[in-house]
């Protein structure tokens, strides 16, 4: 039987979200044993992660805090670190995946013993390491610059596995009795549909009064619960609600295990953030993040069945668009139909994705054609096909006069500022910025062959995206002609 | 520490230690001494239930703080240091039982900040009350005691880290290196690591910048 190590320092939602890889891998490999690494604060969250053999827990935070008083001796933060991992260090294991993918857990990571790597780790020539081009695009460790995809979407791509709902851990007796409770209320209820609110996140990102909205906006819909943990200050948050609407609102005091529960016998589950979203959206359950605004932070933590839902779209007059968002399917994958049209940067990620699965004319190449102003990144392609040209030729010439180096130097500037851009050549340029910014070659002739062939990648992918502009401007000529 | 312990009794017929010639307690009235002194320091406790008390006597300050907070359903954990080793040795012949607190009496520093249960205590961040007639009696241990700072020579401390291999690489280091920071820097930049290198450099992201702060500090 093989050994995996799963190492997952993610905390919160995403700790949720890049477990859901784990019931696809399970299954595709069922022979094997998962162990997961994991930081100390995510121990209660473990609870209802499945198919994990055994957890081991680091606590950072101690570590820190003990190496930084200064009447500790140096040793115990040491040894707080090592101890905790020894066990793990002295295993063969058949592949050790990283999943978290910052500095920390790509070093760690990669000094355990392992006969596969997958993820992000640092060989022994002290360079970034990657599994695929998901890992390299969306890691924290040499990209400096937020990639709007959701983390588990992402996993799922790298892994080549479809995205399963997660079987989450829960207590049979807990079980039972949600199952009993939530049956008669089913039977009693006008719609069946039975609406969880994590009224804590809400108004925790919106206030008690667009909390309270949220709430009267949803009462229509179905039977509506407040679901919140079992804090004094969430009690406190919800008694204030009955205070200022003058109402008793259902609600179900839950913790991540016995939400597991809860999350499946609900229709919808509304929220702004936060782990329990993240469960219902990985049981299946259509889930809504409600924002006053994108951003890419909160896309990132998007679980599979679930969408951004702002809270102008909410409380939208011109239509029902809660009854829309309670019976419309969302599928799984980067689907962002109902994310605001203006803003390109949400489409970037997937966009670059569908290029290296040489798929450009997907349904989200379609969305983005809808979106965007074709000429003007027709015209900013070509400015940064310019750079990687320009760059290139210096590189090709003796580099080391003066004027050569300059206009080099001046490319790769350009070229860097088209990755803080929003356009679609940016995705691409910024993995060519990653990687010059971190490549670790001493040697220069090894340097220059190692910027060459990354701006002949960079080519090509620009190359890509041109292809894919130029069907795009003759589809909607096409369509125009044809008064669609 | 050589010190001379007499035990004389109180105007209220408790025993009293007297150690070089000073009282540690009131010769007229130590449980009124040490209830005025538990109503001053219970304030201090209430946001911990770990606390150190620097200096034993006879335990009339600790007693009656124990009563006071167990008076409002607390029960904390309390340990207190005395350095004097005839002394808890007097007390404990004295009260002829048990204590209900845990006494620590090792007059070496050094050797009783690298006592794992006592560290562990030290993590619940204790409030530190001062018994002032024990603390004036032993001020060099007490003051040395507060002021200490752990060395942050590698020479000093890798000899106590419990992973044999990672204790290995480390001695191995220090024979080239000074200080943990130095270490990180010269790993951080180095071309080939191997898997103590990656160790380290994952402990380095835990402590963070810190690592060099924390030093610079001290």
């Amino acid at each position: 039987m093989n050994k995996s190590l799963f190492i997952n320092f993610h905390s919160g939602a995403a700790f949720i979200n890049s477990c859901s890889i784990l019931d696809s891998l399970k299954q595709s490999n069922p022979h094997t044993q998962y162990f997961m690494l994991t930081s100390a604060s995510n121990e209660e969250l473990s609870k209802v992660i499945n198919h994990i053999e055994g957890f081991f827990f680091l606590d950072q935070a101690e570590i820190r805090n003990c190496w930084n008083t200064p009447i500790f001796n140096k040793n115990i933060a040491i040894n707080l670190f090592i101890n905790k991992i020894k066990t793990l260090l002295n295993i063969k294991w058949y592949e050790v995946i990283n999943v978290s993918n910052n500095n920390f857990a790509a070093y760690l990571a990669s000094a355990f013993d392992a006969e596969n790597y997958i993820g992000t780790f640092i060989d022994d020539k002290h360079h970034v390491q990657y599994t695929d081009k998901y890992f390299e695009l969306t890691n924290e460790v040499i990209i400096p610059k937020n990639i709007p995809a959701p983390l588990a979407e992402r996993l799922g791509k790298s892994f080549g596995l479809p995205m399963n709902n997660m079987s989450f851990n829960r207590i049979e007796k807990f079980d039972k009795i949600t199952s009993e409770k939530f049956k008669k209320i089913k039977e009693n209820s006008n719609s069946g549909k039975l609406i969880g609110i994590d009224i804590i996140s809400i108004v925790k990102n919106l206030g008690n009064k667009a909390a309270y909205s949220v709430i009267e906006k949803l009462d229509d819909t179905g039977e509506v619960f407040l679901i919140s943990d079992q804090s004094q200050n969430s009690i406190s948050v919800i008694n204030e609600l009955h205070q200022e609407s003058g109402r008793v609102f259902k609600s179900i005091t839950c913790n991540v295990i016995t939400f597991a529960s809860v999350a499946r016998y609900l229709t919808a589950f509304y929220a702004s953030d936060g782990v329990f979203a993240s469960i219902a959206s990985n049981s299946n359950v259509q889930t809504f993040y409600i924002s006053d605004t994108y951003n890419i932070k909160l896309i990132q933590s998007l679980g599979p069945n679930s969408c951004i839902i702002t809270t102008s779209e909410l409380f939208s007059t011109e239509n029902n668009r809660i009854e829309l968002a309670a019976t419309h399917n969302i599928s799984l994958g980067f689907n962002y139909s109902r994310i605001c049209a203006d803003n390109i940067e949400l489409h970037n990620a997937d966009f670059i994705l569908s290029l290296e699965s040489h798929n450009a004319e997907n349904n989200n190449c379609n969305l983005i054609r809808e979106k965007i102003n074709l000429g003007l990144e027709k015209n900013y392609l070509a400015t940064t096909v310019r750079h990687t040209l320009g760059a290139l030729r210096s590189l090709r010439t003796d580099i080391k006069t003066p004027t050569n180096a300059n206009n080099f130097v001046e490319y790769i500037g350009n070229l860097f500022e088209v990755a803080d851009s929003s356009s679609l050549a940016s995705t691409v340029t910024t993995i060519f910025k990653s990687r010059i910014e971190n490549n670790t070659f001493d040697d220069v002739a090894e340097n220059i062959t190692y910027i060459e062939s990354q701006l002949f990648e960079l080519k090509n992918n620009l190359k890509l995206i041109a292809i894919y502009l130029e069907n795009a401007i003759t589809i909607k000529a096409l369509s125009q002609d044809a008064g669609v | 520490m050589s010190s001379t312990i007499i035990i004389e009794t109180s105007k209220t017929g408790l025993s009293i230690p007297k150690v070089n010639g000073v009282y540690l307690h009131s010769t007229l009235d130590p449980i009124k001494e040490a209830e005025a002194f538990a109503r001053t320091q219970i304030t201090r406790t209430e946001k911990t239930n770990a606390i150190l008390i620097l200096g034993l006597g006879f335990a009339y300050h600790v007693d009656e703080l124990m009563k006071q907070l167990r008076a409002t359903n607390r029960h904390c954990n309390i340990k207190v240091i005395e350095p004097n080793k005839g002394l808890v040795q007097a007390y404990l012949d004295n009260i002829n039982a048990s204590p209900n607190f845990q006494i620590i009496s090792d007059n070496d520093i050094v050797r009783l900040y690298q006592e794992t249960e006592f560290i562990n205590f030290l993590k619940l961040k204790p409030v530190i009350i001062s018994h002032n007639n024990s603390f004036n009696a032993n001020k060099t241990f007490f003051s040395t005691m507060l002021s200490y700072r752990a060395s942050l020579q590698m020479q000093d401390f890798v000899d106590k880290v419990d992973d044999l291999n990672f204790r290995s690489y480390l001695i191995e280091q220090s024979t080239q290196i000074d200080s943990l920071h130095q270490l990180i820097d010269h790993v951080a930049s180095a071309r080939d690591i191997n898997r103590n290198d990656k160790l380290l450099l994952a402990f380095s992201q835990i402590i963070g910048s810190t690592a060099r702060s924390g030093e610079a500090s001290q």
